[in-house]
């Protein structure tokens, strides 16, 4: 596989610039959520992500505590698998809600990495795999755009 | 002569744009047609919404709007997904449903060609070719870089060409596989990987020599270059040759249309790919049909400095002065 990947440029947006905000139930914040995008020029079946994690200020976020928002659902990381007749479209921004009781305040740095299976490029009996990283600071304060 | 010869683009060109929500759907449409396009190709599993099962009311949709603006939906391009599940690959009955379920979105766009991928293989069209001729919808395989005509399985999908010798099945040739040279933001990209300007301007001499990759490798071996510069070697020799006239004027016949690709427009020249000698060729064959400019420069020329409808306007006006300079000649 080659090393330099025509793919890279869209590892930027892996962490989306927009939609990071608090949970809040009854004025208490549970949780808080951020966006990400599918980093490559179309979209991909969920089934084709074989690696999804997570980082806040660089430490581990727990899959436990993790669910992912696209195409109305909900889904858990390790069901990704299995999901090969759901498919996520590149225009759309899968958003990703973590429990943490007290929510985030400020700015924060959210890190992501994906392992993608190129599932049309299986030529010779193995599929092509990429791994993309990316990292972003966030603003989570009520008022915040977003964006730190 | 080449009157028969039409202009296109594939919105793949606006990946980026498209990809930062700076352009639309239909302001792609838009751009195309102000870059003096007749047609469009659309990559399914990047613009459709609901793919791999967009709705009929969106497809007939897409139809309205692209010839309320005067293009026509020519091409629907498909990738083979024979990798999508994670316990096993697509059966050979699965790929050809799937290639099906690509005709009948096709058809209902009204496109004339299913742009698909050779991982399809050469054997799996003979079950495909009935369900393009119900729908009345091509088939077109595509050859893409690092394939050549002389290349294994394109030598097994044009003897199935011409077993079937149907108008529904055929090849898409994407003028890539005539690339002569990298573009600079491809070396650009080793170059930041650390491989030395030194080496990589001795491997372009010996690309340009026609030296062969045994020449490339000794050179990186004598110099001491690390896994990218071996990278780089493999790749430029894998990938670009000096232009040589292969089987394309006898295989016209089974060509649905072409990928017009290009890199970089400066100077209203695309300087990697000879299209002069290209479209020479495509003219003097009598082909009739479609060129699709497909702009890949994207992944590597930032969009802010260049932007894609530039680049395709840019692209479509080298096409027709070369075109009309053929005419008179």
């Amino acid at each position: 596989m080659a090393l330099i990947n025509n793919q890279k440029a869209y590892d930027a947006f892996l962490v989306w610039s927009e939609g990071a905000e608090n949970i809040e139930v009854y004025g208490r914040k549970i949780g808080f959520r951020f966006q990400i995008r599918m980093p490559n020029f179309r979209g991909n079946y969920l089934s084709c992500i074989e690696e999804l994690t997570f980082t806040l200020d660089g430490e581990p976020i727990d899959p436990q505590q993790t669910e992912l928002l696209l195409n109305d659902k909900r889904f858990r990381v390790d069901e990704l698998a299995q999901l090969y007749k759901e498919y996520w479209n590149v225009s759309d921004c899968c958003v990703v809600e973590v429990m943490r009781e007290g929510g985030l305040q400020g700015a924060h740095r959210i890190g992501a990495t994906m392992r993608l299976r190129y599932g049309y490029s299986a030529y010779f009996g193995v599929c092509k795999t990429v791994t993309s990283k990316g990292e972003r600071t966030l603003d989570f304060t009520d008022e915040g755009s977003g964006v730190a | 002569m080449n009157q028969a010869i039409k202009l296109g683009v594939s919105l793949f060109s606006y990946s980026s744009e498209y990809y930062l929500k700076r352009l639309s759907l239909d302001e792609t449409l838009v751009k195309a047609r102000e870059a003096g396009a007749e047609a469009i190709e659309i990559v399914a599993a990047q613009m459709m919404p609901g793919f791999p099962y967009p709705t009929q009311a969106w497809l007939h949709g897409l139809r309205a709007r692209c010839e309320a603006l005067g293009l026509y939906p020519f091409c629907y391009s498909a990738h083979l997904d024979s990798g999508l599940r994670s316990d096993r690959f697509l059966t050979d009955d699965e790929k050809v449903m799937s290639t099906v379920n690509d005709i009948r979105n096709a058809y209902e766009m009204g496109a004339q060609v299913v742009r698909t991928q050779h991982a399809i293989s050469p054997e799996l069209l003979y079950q495909v070719a009935p369900w393009a001729e119900k729908y009345r919808v091509k088939v077109g395989v595509e050859i893409h870089p690092p394939h050549r005509f002389e290349t294994e399985v394109w030598q097994r999908f044009l003897k199935v060409f011409r077993d079937l010798d149907t108008p529904y099945i055929g090849v898409v040739v994407d003028t890539g596989i005539y690339q002569e040279y990298p573009y600079d933001g491809w070396l650009e990209a080793y170059a930041q990987h650390g491989v030395s300007r030194e080496t990589i301007q001795a491997l372009l001499a010996l690309l340009a020599r026609d030296a062969g990759v045994d020449a490339a490798r000794a050179y990186v071996a004598a110099n001491g270059g690390g896994a990218y510069a071996r990278e780089l070697a493999e790749e430029l020799f894998s990938l670009y040759r000096p232009y040589r006239p292969d089987e394309l004027p006898e295989v016209m016949k089974y060509v649905t249309h072409f990928h017009t690709k290009f890199y970089h427009m400066e100077g209203g020249e695309e300087k990697t790919i000879p299209y002069a000698k290209i479209l020479d060729v495509i003219v003097r064959s009598g082909f009739e049909g479609y060129l699709i400019s497909e702009y890949e420069g994207h992944y590597c020329y930032d969009a802010d400095r260049y932007p894609a409808a530039e680049q395709i306007r840019a692209h479509i006006a080298m096409e027709k002065r070369l075109l009309a300079k053929t005419r008179e000649e």
